[in-house]
């Protein structure tokens, strides 16, 4: 054996190491990013890769004809046993993802992370949010069940009342091509890509603004990266028991012109402000959230005096939101555009 | 050279050729008394280009479903003319009108919008009748393999314990003091 094989491993990596420009991973962090609540943003990210890799495989499955959606569903879950529990973890892996965005945006929010030089981190982060909700949307409605029918039909009531704006949502903007069909395009391109684009941008200010985490005792960034793989690698523990304990639902094919279900727990705040306040509660609900969190950087500032009730009001709007879920969830189901029963 | 280069440009003309003549049948024209159905009404449907005595189905097609409509033969000519009735099941909205061969091609389409709102509204209804809407989950008979299964539980706990190696504690070496 010579010397070179003998030093064959080490000298690999280190060729690898070169090659791939890794040595620019070897950089310090506070220590304090180690904490959880500083690798909420980077568990989310292993719940999109995630999300990305079961969706990759789904699509070979899914037919996106109005025809034929359901019953490729329904073909997957009742004869293929490996892609029905992929599915399942692509479902749960959206539930993760949105519950650990939120929490991660909650978390940035109390320790007023969006501040000078991050504001523009702070819109990214949000404009990722919006993007998650349009790929929980569009996922939701290709099952083409109940469900999904009753979400288009608020979906393009909606488009309606918004004017221009909704003209992409409305089945005639592009009669060649059924509204489900162009779900499925805007949920398996259009919105990964504007995702990618935007996450790209979020990493980006993340590396060259750093965390808002303070603190002079610092780490190696790689360190930081293994504690965030482990806890990543819980995330898809936790999404995978999860689908097999309780695998994701679909319903009957989809009957138009009636409201009998609720939508997915993600859309319940919407749900019951459409409850209270019909479709201006549905436009309004997620138009003040938005509104909201892309004022907080400009009210909430270090000179600024809007600063405390910014975070007063940051606070009750989620104590509503929470609220307004669990309301939803245990309220009876209503009609609200006018459909039977 | 030019003698090599014509004969391999004769032999993919003459694939092309072969892969057009291949089409088992003609793709037709639609042609309606109106694009505006009335749900109820009766609307007349004129096909031509159709292959000559060819059995086709005509389907509404909307964003979430589809029904059938009726059938028809085309004559020697490829030509048919036929009186649809819009069930009273077709929820108003935009939809396509197609010619389904028997094969299952769609050889002819024609977008068409539906007027008229029914309460009953359906699209994806059988054409045997309205169907109910429900919240409850039908009973599937879910597809379940012990390997699937059990490769999953065995990920589930490979995936734990490599998480918690991880997660170990940063040791002091991990550490580094800015100056």
């Amino acid at each position: 054996m010579n010397s070179k094989r003998g030093q064959a491993p080490g000298g690999v990596l280190r060729s690898l190491g070169e090659r791939t420009a890794l040595d620019a991973l070897d950089y310090s962090v506070p220590a304090r990013a180690n904490r959880l609540d500083f690798m909420l943003g980077g568990s989310t990210l292993a719940a999109l890769v995630l999300l990305g890799l079961t969706g990759i495989v789904l699509t070979q499955f899914y037919n996106p004809s109005p025809v034929g959606a359901h019953e490729s569903i329904r073909y997957v879950i009742t004869s293929e046993p490996l892609v029905a529990l992929l599915r399942d973890v692509h479902v749960w892996g959206a539930t993760a993802a949105l519950v650990l965005v939120f929490t991660h945006l909650a978390a940035v929010f109390w320790r007023r992370g969006f501040r000078q030089p991050r504001e523009g981190l702070w819109w990214s982060g949000v404009l990722l949010l919006a993007l998650l909700f349009g790929l929980a949307f569009t996922g939701s409605v290709l099952r083409a069940d109940q469900e999904a029918v009753e979400a288009l039909a608020h979906a393009v009531a909606g488009a309606d009342a918004a004017g221009p704006l909704g003209a992409p949502l409305k089945a005639d903007f592009t009669p060649s091509s059924p509204l489900l069909t162009r779900m499925y395009g805007a949920h398996v391109s259009v919105l990964p890509l504007a995702l990618v684009t935007l996450l790209a941008l979020h990493l980006w200010l993340i590396r060259h603004l750093g965390v808002s985490a303070t603190g002079h005792v610092r780490v190696a960034f790689r360190t930081h990266l293994r504690l965030l793989g482990g806890i990543s690698l819980l995330v898809v523990a936790a999404v995978t028991l999860a689908a097999i304990a309780s695998p994701g639902s679909l319903l009957a094919p989809g009957v138009e012109g009636f409201e009998v279900t609720k939508p997915h727990w993600t859309f319940l705040w919407i749900y019951a402000a459409e409850n209270l306040f019909g479709m201006r509660g549905m436009l309004a609900a997620p138009a003040v959230l938005f509104g909201f969190m892309a004022v907080v950087p400009l009210t909430d500032r270090e000179d600024g005096t809007l600063a405390t009730a910014t975070r007063a009001l940051g606070v009750v709007l989620g104590v509503l939101m929470i609220a307004a879920i669990v309301y939803a969830a245990l309220a009876p189901a209503q009609s609200h555009i006018g459909a039977g029963m | 050279m030019t003698r090599m280069a014509l004969s391999v440009a004769g032999i993919v003309v003459g694939v092309l050729l072969s892969a057009t003549s291949a089409v088992a049948h003609d793709r037709g024209v639609l042609r309606l008394s109106t694009r505006e159905l009335v749900v109820g009404n009766a609307v007349r449907v004129n096909g031509e280009k159709f292959s000559p005595s060819a059995n086709l189905e005509l389907v509404v097609v909307g964003t979430r479903g589809r029904i059938a409509v009726g059938k028809v033969t085309t004559d020697s000519a490829g030509r048919f003319q036929t009186d649809l009735d819009v069930p009273q099941h077709v929820a108003p909205g935009t939809y396509r009108l197609i010619a389904v061969a028997d094969d299952g091609d769609e050889v002819a389409t024609v977008d068409v919008t539906v007027t008229v709102w029914e309460s009953d509204a359906i699209l994806s209804a059988p054409a045997d009748g309205p169907p109910t809407p429900s919240a409850e989950p039908p009973q599937l008979e879910r597809a379940e393999s012990p390997w699937v299964t059990g490769g999953a539980l065995v990920s589930v706990v490979g995936a734990l314990l490599l998480g918690l190696i991880a997660l170990r504690r940063p040791t002091r070496h991990d550490r580094t003091v800015d100056a």
